[in-house]
């Protein structure tokens, strides 16, 4: 018998250890959230309220789509896979599509927000924080969403074995809720 | 792919509904996050009772924030 066999999990253990995976990635979200909330309130303490009228607010609203409808793309492609469904692949390819996108928006808000309010101004420091420490996180989430996309179009991945594009996925909606919170504070609020 | 039984058919395309109700209640509180921004004088309080929801719709429904509450179990 091989030493694989030997050790394959029962179904009670395969449950624990998902269980276990799950929360270890909750938790991990949860650390998250702190830093995102730090920076969020670093920028009212700088700020109050305040805002530069030179915002670009209609390409925010307009990225803040984008990511939206990538969770909504991303849910799908996690919904797919759980039930053995190979459309899954083309769901998150079309979310890492979206992330694209936003960045490219990013970039945009970037080359306009270096001309209004460079770094070195207390809105410049506060918007380029903010927008950069979450870019980074879309960054991320695309790396890993395209590494567990690879693994897919090799056949990884079925409806009993999916961890790696649920943690990928849930990440991604993590990002999304940061962006929730980020996008009012960054470009709405007065 | 081989053909899902009915019962799973089902519960599929009602999870993916599920999913189609949340974008768009996403999208409406968006877009009314925006209105009252760009119309108000005083949109801070606003913006909070705006993005409360809209965190919430993410977490509860498409990150299945119920395993939380169930130790990792499916929720």
């Amino acid at each position: 018998m091989s030493v694989a066999a030997e050790h394959a999990p029962t179904p009670a253990e395969a449950r624990h250890r998902l269980a276990r995976n799950r929360l270890g990635l909750w938790m991990f979200i949860i650390s998250e959230s702190f830093l995102f909330a730090a920076v969020i309130s670093g920028r009212f303490y700088l700020l109050g309220s305040e805002r530069p009228e030179e915002l670009n607010q209609p390409l925010g609203l307009a990225i803040s789509f984008v990511l939206l409808s990538s969770s909504f793309t991303a849910y799908r492609g996690e919904t797919y896979v759980a039930f053995g469904d190979r459309r899954w692949l083309r769901w998150i390819a079309a979310t890492m599509g979206l992330g694209l996108v936003f960045l490219v928006g990013v970039v945009l808000e970037w080359r306009e927000g270096l001309r209004y309010f460079p770094p070195d101004t207390p809105y410049g420091s506060a918007f380029f924080s903010l927008i950069g420490l979450h870019a980074f996180h879309v960054l991320t989430g695309l790396v890993v969403l395209g590494l567990v996309w690879r693994l897919g179009r090799r056949g990884r991945f079925g409806p009993a074995d999916h961890w790696p594009v649920e943690a990928a996925v849930k990440y991604w909606h993590f990002v999304d809720v940061a962006w929730v919170f980020i996008f009012p504070t960054v470009y709405l609020v007065r | 792919m081989a053909e899902a039984p009915r019962g799973d058919r089902r519960e599929l395309a009602f999870r993916l509904f599920v999913g189609e109700l949340v974008i768009v209640a996403l999208f409406v509180l968006d877009a009314i996050e925006y209105l009252i921004a760009i119309n108000a004088q005083q949109a801070t309080l606003w913006m909070a009772l705006l993005a409360t929801p809209q965190a919430w719709l993410i977490v509860r429904f498409y990150m299945h924030g119920r395993q939380l509450r169930r130790g990792g179990e499916d929720g």
